[in-house]
């Protein structure tokens, strides 16, 4: 079975514990963007596919909210 | 991509330019021109690396002096890499170890046939201890990230 590479643009954020990666998942761009995570930010686990109606040409970033007392919705 | 480093001192940024240097030209005249069974198109990818001038956050504003290139096409490139070179960098620092950089560059095999089944697209890791470099890239690159749909358990490891 071949491997299927087409990714690019791949952004790296590390959260709570994890390395989080999202990229350009260049075969399903209409479909969405590509995610994946590492432990360590060396070995990288199989990415899956983030489905967004709208599709996705270039992801720019993903940012994680934090739930504190002052943010949380009341 | 821009890097702050020791606390807003200075501000790291790395680029790929626009600036095309002889011998290499978008349409090289070893290549064929781009048609239905090709696209050669030849970016000469090359990352420089850029520090900004004014120390402080505001730094980020600018103006960066160029200093160098980290990464590109030279006797260290790898098969997957094409004609696109070394064509983005996205840094980032392993948590907890200040001298370990990691990043992410792409490339494309551009010069191959011109169809959907042919991947094209990849990404490779490499690795330095100071945004300075120097860049190392790793030695089982490309990187797999999107292989869900091929159901293949492929790993990329340092």
């Amino acid at each position: 079975m071949r491997l299927i590479q087409e990714q690019e643009n791949p952004i790296v954020t590390y959260e709570e514990g994890y390395y989080l990666v999202i990229f350009d998942y260049l075969l399903s761009e209409d479909d969405g963007f590509g995610f994946s995570y590492s432990n360590d930010g060396i070995l990288w686990n199989d990415g899956q596919l983030i489905q967004l109606p709208r599709g996705v040409r270039t992801k720019i970033a993903v940012i994680p909210s934090h739930c504190t007392p002052r943010h949380a919705l009341r | 991509m821009v890097s702050r480093v020791c606390s807003v001192s200075v501000w790291t940024t790395y680029f790929l330019t626009t600036h095309i240097s002889p011998p290499f030209a978008l349409q090289p005249q070893s290549c064929a021109p781009s048609n239905a069974t090709g696209w050669y198109v030849n970016f000469d990818g090359k990352i420089w690396l850029a520090k900004s001038k004014t120390p402080g956050r505001y730094g980020i504003g600018g103006p960066y002096q160029d200093l160098k290139i980290i990464l590109q096409p030279d006797s260290k490139s790898q098969p997957w890499e094409g004609l696109q070179g070394t064509d983005s960098m996205f840094v980032y620092n392993l948590k907890g170890k200040d001298n370990v950089y990691l990043g992410f560059y792409g490339s494309a095999n551009t010069q191959s046939t011109w169809k959907a089944q042919d991947n094209k697209w990849f990404v490779g890791l490499a690795t330095a201890n100071s945004l300075e470099g120097p860049w190392v890239r790793a030695h089982n690159n490309p990187v797999n990230l999107n292989n869900a749909r091929s159901g293949i358990h492929a790993h990329s490891k340092q």
